[in-house]
């Protein structure tokens, strides 16, 4: 397949380092919420997939983003890095990235799963209003194993409708790994079922993600119909911070982070002759500002979570 | 004025509704292959087409999940499980993110009605339910569950153009049989009414004084009205005059008019089909006491409730 051009390979670089730094600085700001044991699902080594995915979208077109690496967010069309900080610190700047349906992001679910048969309803909607809109929806191995995501499946396959369902197949559902909770090796094997074209990739390859993304997404603008992708990658954290994690196997854990993607693909682009020593040092500091920028001026924003207004619009004394 | 079956009388507000505004849409199981089971959605595909009606696989998860995500891109959809149990095979999509605003957010519109058809106690639990007290419990959904043809019309009418998420149940029995001269008539003409030409809306949380009278207030819903003005009848008899009430929606309540009606009647008695246990009664009861708390003193007699014993169905295992 054709390599992607330079600004691609740097853009994709340039997202995957503010992944990075967002997430740590979000992490840290956000520990007083969770309280001093942690709690948070943190996506440490997962960015891969939805940052290429992103990439190959529209303002317009819908997406889940698995619930560990939503803050990738910004790097999709119609959203920044502003919007995200706001977001994950609870200020209102006007776009709730996971809830912008303007933007195609329709809210998640904690009932893993469930939001997969929403996002099939962008899709139809785009049918019905003849949009070019697609609609991606991403979510891990073990939401995959859920009701509504056969559901989803489905009626996507039936209507012929324009989604691409990924698996971001970390290898753990919370505890669980993937081996015990499925009999197959190749999660997207699942999607012949459907008769959906399918393919696996190593969502930790950022080219390879990024053309799989591109491939897919053209199809499915192009009328193609559902398909589904299967992308590997690993849990570099634990489910939720403070977990023991008594689930591991000794040594996994270092095992992984010899693959973890951002290093992975810096020591690709450099190989490659994209990337200098320069370059990485320039990019990582104008990230570096972007991100500091963005959480001085989200304080300024008022915070979102305010009962007066959920009391206006429920129907609780009714 | 035209005399219209109930069905008719559904069947013409979701034409009406979707010739008004093309952003309404219609999908769930066996629309078109079988009009709705009833005939609910007969001649909508002849007139829309496909994209403005679908039939789903037996997918209630989807039917409900899909009409959020298309509410939030712009439709007004209506998403139709055959029956009112199959509902609870997507309570998670209704009561945890539509009952409770779409997941995480409270400021966008989310105008979806989700129908189903209450089967009554000769079917099985799963068609036969009535699940309106688990709904009841959630902070988003209004709850709608007419009783006549002309009720259903102006209620469908107005959950189609309401912003928030709308439940509508309908009784299977309403559809074939009415309180009729003293009696239920097991007849469509008894099921039928004198609908006007001219367009109507009939507002959420607005009860009516289906018969007045002045020694208790009945209040009910959906078919049970007609059980209860059939009590009405035989009671007059005996001398008892019995103020019949037909909330028409759960939520809203209209506890106004059960107040001015048991100041003037002293006695409250609330029927429905459902279990009794968590049932809607005793929200109503508790509603009309802390609007009211003076009633406490004034009752003529304890405030009762009839409702279905907390027992399953009988399953009929008929072919």
């Amino acid at each position: 397949m054709e390599l992607p051009s330079k600004t691609i390979l740097l853009k994709l670089y340039r997202d995957l380092v503010a992944s990075r730094q967002v997430e740590a600085e979000l992490y840290a700001k956000q520990g007083y919420l969770a309280g001093s044991g942690g709690g948070a699902h943190r996506g440490v080594g997962e960015e891969v997939i939805p940052i290429a995915i992103c990439n190959n979208l529209t303002e317009t077109d819908s997406i889940h983003p698995n619930f560990r690496t939503f803050y990738c967010l910004f790097a999709k069309p119609g959203f920044t890095m502003y919007d995200v900080v706001a977001t994950c610190m609870f200020r209102d700047s006007g776009k709730f990235t996971l809830f912008a349906a303007e933007n195609g992001t329709l809210g998640s679910s904690s009932t893993l799963g469930e939001a997969s048969v929403r996002y099939v309803g962008a899709a139809v909607t785009a049918t019905i209003k003849h949009t070019k809109d697609i609609v991606v929806f991403i979510q891990g191995d073990g939401a995959s194993n859920r009701a509504p995501t056969h559901e989803a499946m489905a009626v996507a396959a039936a209507w012929n409708l324009p989604i691409i369902f990924v698996i971001q197949n970390n290898k753990y559902g919370m505890g669980t790994a993937v081996e015990k909770a499925y009999n197959i090796k190749d999660l997207s094997v699942r999607g012949a079922g459907y008769g959906f074209p399918h393919e696996t990739v190593d969502g930790n390859d950022m080219i390879a993600m990024y053309q799989v993304a591109k491939k897919h997404v053209e199809r499915c603008r192009a009328g193609g119909g559902p398909s589904l992708i299967a992308a590997d990658t690993w849990r570099l954290r634990p489910h939720y911070e403070g977990d023991p994690q008594i689930y591991r196997p000794k040594g996994e854990v270092e095992e992984w982070w010899k693959k973890e993607p951002l290093s992975r693909y810096q020591k690709e682009l450099m190989d490659l002759g994209v990337l200098t020593e320069k370059d990485i040092e320039r990019m990582e500091e104008e990230v570096k500002a972007e991100i500091e920028e963005a959480f001085q001026e989200i304080e300024k924003l008022p915070i979102v979570m305010n009962y007066e207004n959920i009391e206006k619009t429920a129907v609780a004394e009714l | 004025m035209a005399t219209v079956s109930y069905i008719e009388a559904i069947n013409q507000a979701l034409k009406e509704e979707m010739r008004r505004d093309e952003r309404v849409v219609i999908w769930g199981e066996d629309l078109i292959s079988m009009n709705g089971v009833f005939g609910q959605t007969r001649g909508i595909f002849e007139e829309f087409g496909g994209d403005r009606i679908k039939d789903t696989p037996i997918c209630e998860q989807a039917i409900a999940g899909m009409a959020a995500g298309a509410a939030l891109r712009g439709l007004r959809p209506i998403g139709v499980f055959m029956n009112a149990g199959f509902s609870l095979c997507a309570f998670d999509g209704l009561f945890l993110k539509l009952g409770c605003s779409g997941g995480m957010r409270w400021t966008d519109n989310l105008p979806v009605v989700m129908y189903g058809v209450i089967s009554g106690l000769s079917d099985d639990n799963d068609h036969g339910m009535s699940p309106e007290a688990l709904y009841m419990h959630a902070p988003y959904l209004k709850i709608v569950m007419p009783s006549n043809a002309y009720d259903a019309k102006g209620l469908m009418k107005a959950a189609i153009r309401d912003d928030r998420p709308v439940i509508f149940w309908d009784h299977a029995w309403c559809f074939f049989m009415g309180y009729k001269d003293g009696k239920i008539e097991r007849t469509r003409e008894a099921a039928a009414q004198e609908i006007p030409d001219e367009e109507y809306l009939i507002p959420f949380g607005k009860a009516a004084i289906k018969r007045e009278g002045i020694d208790i207030t009945l209040v009910t819903y959906s078919f049970q009205v007609h059980n209860a003005l059939v009590a009405a009848y035989n009671l007059e008899k005996e001398g008892i005059s019995v103020e019949v009430i037909d909330l028409r929606t759960l939520v809203p309540l209209d506890v106004e008019t059960i107040v001015t009606s048991v100041r003037k009647t002293g006695r409250l008695l609330v029927l429905h089909e459902a279990m009794k246990r968590g049932g809607a009664a005793g929200e109503i009861l508790w509603r009309v006491l802390e609007e009211a708390p003076d009633l406490v003193k004034s009752f003529k007699s304890p405030p009762r409730r009839v409702a279905a014993k907390n027992l399953p169905m009988i399953p009929v295992l008929r072919l």
